[in-house]
């Protein structure tokens, strides 16, 4: 049916090092997993690198997803977005303010303790799925 | 100044010469005629007389021909240019043509026809006919009393 | 000059664009499109009339040496199309200035330096009447003649032709400009009026003067006829006539008097300009400022050197012109441009020139500076609270901290303060909210609510944040802040104060969490407090050393008799959870072995007898994740990818029954929690179990790496049994099952702005029917449209009790839009039905009418009130107004509308933005 197993894929190389940029007036959560998945990637991460990945924002909102007839909500989504760009030395943008988004559900529970907890581990999940979405793009730049 | 015209007038030019018939004397080549604080230069100066003699008008072209005086006593200089000038000197009234143009004190006036009116101090400008030559004029702004 | 040509311009160097009509070719060109009759309105061309014929009959022809002393004559614009004389249709094609010249002036004065002139696109509108351009130092400056806009008010009655207002700078958009088919037909433009920027003081005093004809008094007054310009500095007045006094330098203008500085525009029959004080007077004047899009008229207006615009029996509106939907008319009306407000006195609000309300003074902004006054009061109306008004005043106290005070009254309830502090620094916001009400009425007693943000950044790397909230009793919110679509469906408020560090691939955050209970429910345990490190280390660029090590001690309210035997057990927790990875990746597949101890120490009070009160649980937790890639191309330019999955997991079976639950809660079974090791959420409990999880996903991806769609289906393997002593895997029922139900997820990105989400759980028992079932659409093309649709069903799963599935069981639908219907309407509509009892849980529907300088917003709201006990439902039912005056800003409640900004995360559109 015409699928193969994925072929050998070279990161070109003035890809390999990369000079990675996030705001530090606010917290970061994409900022670990990015850096290791860089460094997994074997993408060196230094200031003197020809090319600049810039993370503008990132945020993550939660809504309620479904209702109870006593207004209680039922069902909560988090959904995770996150902007950054991509230029090279001369400062030209290759990726210009590009939005990548993951989304999850999660039930409300009663023990709100519980749930507060269940919340963050879902947090850290998407910063990882949004950290993975900016790599897997970084790298199909050819 | 008023007292003006009853100055004698000295001319200067590199050569002059005299139509008996007319009445016209014609002088040219960097002619300056000057009656009290009254100055004309030009290239050629033609100067008219009446039926007694009496200089009554006078013609100066040049690039530009000039004209110059003081109206009042403590006015400053007035300067005009323009490629034709012709002064009527019993009406003192100068008529200047073509790229006309006015100076009195730091005010200019440019436009394609000014008549300047010497006794009244008036100065009143034409644009062309076909009205691309305007009439402009900068004035500088008075800083506290007269210059 | 040849004469076949219909008509000529010549220009000259400091003159101006002057062109003369060939009348008699003008017949026989004309016959092509039946000229017209020429209304007789339009005069006797004057000098320097410049009607040109149709644009059809006559094409652009090569420039055209004039004699005289014009330079090199400009080549011919290329389509000047005034229409026809006579005001039948306006033609719609911009007449385009005369192509850049190179302007040697021939005329050797000394005081015009050499002028370049600029190209300078006007758009000129239809342009069937006199129009004198004067090209004057360096800027070509185009001002109506005014004769023949005499008849300025359209017939009554039938829609007018479009009248044109450029003299007043307004220029109708044209299809395919941006504008166009919006809420405003036009926009005010400005001509580019760079009049050279005069640097000394004395450059901006010197007056620049210009006519067809003068006379001066030297050293007097200079009487000036025929298109008269006038420019000192940035300010310019053209007229018919002007006298100019040099000893006082006052000047006064008759006849069609402009006068332009940037961002204003007036014009008058006369006008009495001070250019010593800078103070200018006009009679009988309309004016515009552009960027605040407004403009009126008066019979006299006074403009000072500081930028006050003063008029008497003046009218304002921010409406574009031939529109006075609404004004305000004022005796006395005064325009602070510098600090952006207006001051009316004696004034009266006009709706459609009819008097609606009579105001001794009104003080609005016209722009957005933040200055101290009262914003719009809001009015709103429900069944249960009856009228409801809010009449908000700002102090702009200082420029980083300013404070909103509310006096509401709520007819039913009484008088509520409500109070809003915002302070900033250079390193943190900060917001205080506080309201009361001393006795409301529906409740009897006072009521209040406290709320204290704050978000820090004290030092590099960093972060502390406050998020506190307090509520005199458990339904102030529902009863009192019911727009708030956040916090009205909380069961417990948040008081969380925290400090984060973001150290190189670690993080570190203390912080005490605790909680005010509102739905009457058991309080939840609390954080007081909790210390947090979580880190990792990539080793060798394969390896992955990852960490997390954590104290807090829960506390609660443990004398709640609702509270079981083993909820009454409060105590402290450090947990640790250290994990090594390997990373074997190729493009063609991956492999992941990981081994994760993970580790709780308990320190108890008031646990139940039986219970040690120093329990530990320490369990090795190892798992194989290993993924194969194949990818095919699909399509013209995506790019498919098939990666079969298996994780093997392997717990340590604990028995955890006499371990407190602080923050574990069961994972619900979906595609994600097939994988994850622990089964629970928190640290205090994990599901033992040896397993594996087989997963098959595809995903399209286009050629730039984004994704487009992807489609995934999981189930687990067990190996062993699991039971409620040893913790259960998601999904599971009595731990017995061999294999779980099936987890599938779906997202399909259609297109950018079209987006398709599915997922569902199908029964493994019981040949894959759907036991739980999520779709959802979202289209959302722009900032003004959007539908949403969603449906969600899991009425299939199991519950763990009956109020569980009372509370929990779910079978609903949620539909949302906003749509605009035309250039002007616009709808919005939320449908949530649960779909199970048959009952509406909220229905809205909004209308919103949008001209060019006016909103109104009716919206109608139905929602369900949090009650406590379910068997009655409490429905709320409100009518909201809203009005937007453009320039002044909005009056009345949104009502409900924020359920747009819930949906798309975005703020809806600035209720201003027109």
């Amino acid at each position: 049916c015409g699928f193969h197993l994925a072929g050998y894929y070279e990161v070109p190389e003035e890809l390999r090092q990369v000079n990675l940029v996030i705001p530090a007036d606010r917290p970061s959560g994409v900022r670990t997993h990015l850096t290791s998945l860089l460094e997994i990637n074997g993408i060196e991460i230094t200031d003197t690198a020809n090319y600049r990945l810039e993370v503008l924002d990132e945020n993550i909102r939660r809504r309620s997803l479904s209702t109870s007839i006593r207004a209680d909500t039922v069902e909560y989504e988090l959904i995770g977005t996150a902007h950054f760009s991509v230029s090279n030395r001369a400062g030209e943008l290759l990726i210009t303010n590009r939005e990548v988004r993951a989304e999850r559900v999660f039930n409300n529970n009663e023990n709100t303790t519980a749930r507060d907890a269940l919340q963050s581990q879902i947090e850290r999940a998407l910063e990882e799925q949004l950290a993975q979405q900016i790599v897997r793009q970084y790298l199909s730049l050819k | 100044l008023p007292e003006d015209s009853s100055q004698p007038i000295h001319i200067g030019a590199d050569s002059a010469s005299m139509n008996d018939r007319t009445g016209v004397t014609t002088y040219r080549g960097d002619v300056e005629i000057v009656q009290g604080t009254m100055k004309i230069r030009g290239d050629q100066v033609e100067l008219f007389r009446d039926a007694n003699g009496e200089v009554n008008r006078i013609v100066s072209v040049g690039r530009p021909a000039e004209f110059e005086q003081q109206p009042k006593r403590d006015d400053p200089l007035t300067h005009a240019y323009g490629q034709r000038m012709e002064y009527l000197v019993n009406q003192k009234q100068v008529t200047i043509t073509k790229e006309a143009r006015v100076e009195q004190g730091k005010d200019v006036f440019t436009g394609e026809r000014i008549v300047y009116k010497m006794d009244q101090a008036i100065v009143d400008a034409f644009s062309s006919e076909s009205g691309d030559q305007r009439v402009q004029m900068v004035i500088q702004p008075k800083q506290g009393g007269e210059e | 000059q040849d004469d076949q040509r219909l008509w000529n311009c010549n220009t000259s160097s400091s003159g101006e664009w002057d062109c003369e009509v060939n009348e008699t070719l003008m017949q026989e060109a004309g016959a092509t499109a039946a000229p017209e009759a020429r209304s007789s309105a339009s005069t006797t061309p004057s000098e320097n009339t410049a009607t040109a014929s149709s644009s059809q009959a006559e094409k652009p022809s090569e420039p055209q040496k004039v004699t005289g002393a014009a330079p090199p004559a400009a080549p011919r614009p290329q389509a000047s199309a005034p229409a026809p004389a006579s005001r039948s249709t306006a033609s719609r094609t911009e007449t385009a200035a005369p192509a850049a010249r190179a302007n040697e002036s021939s005329e050797p004065s000394a005081e015009s330096t050499s002028r370049q002139v600029t190209t300078q696109q006007v758009a000129a509108g239809d342009r069937y009447d006199q129009f004198a351009c004067t090209v004057d130092n360096g800027q070509w400056v185009c001002t109506q003649n005014p004769v023949a806009r005499s008849s300025v008010a359209p017939a009554a009655g039938a829609k007018a032709v479009a009248q044109n207002y450029a003299y007043l700078d307004w220029y109708r958009y044209t299809p395919g400009e941006e504008g166009f088919g919006g809420a405003c037909a036009g926009e005010y433009r400005e001509p580019a009026l760079n009049l050279g920027e005069a640097k000394t003081l004395e450059e901006q005093q010197t007056i620049f003067l210009e006519a067809l004809r003068s006379s001066t008094v030297l050293g007097g007054t200079t009487q000036l006829q025929g298109g008269i310009n006038m420019r000192q500095g940035q300010r310019l007045l053209t007229s018919d006539e002007a006298i100019y006094d040099a000893e006082s330098q006052t000047a006064s203008l008759d006849g069609k008097v402009t006068y332009r500085e940037p961002g204003l525009l007036m014009v008058g029959e006369s006008a009495r300009a001070d250019l010593n004080a800078g103070h200018t007077s006009f009679h009988n004047a309309e004016y515009v400022m552009h960027q605040e899009h407004l403009r009126g008229s008066a019979n006299s207006i006074e403009r000072f050197v500081d930028a006050r615009v003063v008029m008497n029996d003046g009218r304002i509106t921010f409406c574009e012109p031939g529109n006075n939907d609404w004004a305000i008319a004022a005796d006395d009306l005064e325009i602070h441009t510098e600090e952006g407000y207006g001051e009316a006195r004696h004034a009266t609000f006009e709706v459609a020139d009819i008097p609606v309300l009579y105001l001794p003074y009104f003080y609005f902004p016209i722009d957005d500076t933040r200055r101290s006054g009262f914003l719009y009061p809001s009015v709103g109306y429900s069944d249960t609270d009856g009228l409801d008004i809010a009449t908000p005043y700002y102090f702009n106290l200082a420029p980083n901290y300013d404070d909103t005070f509310t006096p509401r009254y709520v007819s039913e309830r009484g008088l509520v303060l409500e109070n809003e502090f915002r302070y900033m620094n250079t390193w943190s916001m900060n917001t205080l909210s506080t309201a009361y009400i001393n006795d409301d009425d529906l409740y009897g007693d006072s009521r209040w609510a406290l709320g204290i943000e704050h978000n820090g950044n004290p030092a590099d790397n960093w972060f502390t944040r406050i998020d506190y909230r307090r509520i005199s009793d458990d339904d102030y919110l529902d009863d009192l802040d019911t727009t708030n679509l956040e916090i009205a469906k909380e069961d417990d408020l948040d008081q969380i104060a925290m400090a984060r560090y973001e150290g190189d691939g670690w993080t570190f955050t203390g912080k005490v969490h605790k909680y005010q209970t509102i739905d009457g429910g058991r309080e939840p345990y609390e954080q007081v407090p909790q210390f947090a490190l979580t880190g990792q280390e990539v080793i060798a660029n394969t390896a992955l050393f990852a960490y997390q090590a954590e104290y807090t001690y829960f506390d609660r309210d443990n004398d709640d008799t609702r509270l079981t035997e083993e909820e009454r057990v409060i105590g402290s927790r450090f947990h640790v959870r250290p994990s090594i990875s390997y990373s074997w990746d190729r493009p063609w597949a991956s492999v992941k072995p990981r081994l994760t101890y993970w580790y709780s120490q308990y320190d108890l009070s008031d646990q139940p007898e039986n219970w040690s009160k120093a329990p530990s649980l320490g369990i090795p937790i190892a798992s194989l994740d290993s993924t194969l890639k194949f990818e095919r191309g699909y399509g013209a330019d995506l790019t498919q990818t098939l990666e079969p999955r298996i994780k093997l997991i392997h717990t340590a079976s604990e028995d955890q029954s006499e371990i407190p639950n602080f923050d574990s809660e069961r994972l619900d079974l979906n595609y994600y929690n097939l994988f994850n090791e622990t089964g629970y959420s928190g640290n205090d409990k994990v599901a033992g179990t040896s397993q594996a999880t087989v997963g098959l996903s595809s995903a399209f991806y286009s050629q730039a790496g984004l994704e487009r769609a992807r489609v995934g289906v999981a189930q687990a393997y067990y190996f062993e049994d699991r039971d409620e002593e040893t913790g259960f895997r998601p999904g599971d029922v009595d731990g017995t099952e061999s294999r779980s139900n099936l987890a599938v997820l779906a997202s399909w990105n259609i297109t950018p702005e079209l987006r398709f989400a599915h997922d569902s759980e199908l029964d493994d028992s019981d040949n894959l029917q759907m036991v739980q079932q999520n779709y959802r659409l979202s289209y959302q093309p722009d900032e003004s449209r959007l539908i949403y649709l969603s449906y969600r069903d899991n009425s299939g799963s199991r519950f763990d009790s009956q109020r569980d599935k009372d509370e929990n069981e779910i079978r609903q639908t949620d539909f949302a839009f906003r749509w605009p219907i035309s250039d002007q309407w616009g709808m919005i509509g939320r449908w949530q039905e649960d779909l199970l009892r048959d009952e509406n849980i909220e229905t809205l529907l909004g209308v919103e009418y949008t001209s060019c300088c006016w909103k109104i917003r009716v919206t109608g709201r139905q929602w369900v009130d949090d009650t406590d006990n379910i068997e009655d439902i409490e429905t709320d039912t409100g009518i909201f107004f809203e009005f937007v005056l453009r320039g002044l800003g909005s009056f009345g409640q949104s009502g409900g509308r924020e359920f747009l900004e819930d949906i798309t995360g975005k703020e809806e559109d600035a209720r201003n933005a027109f």
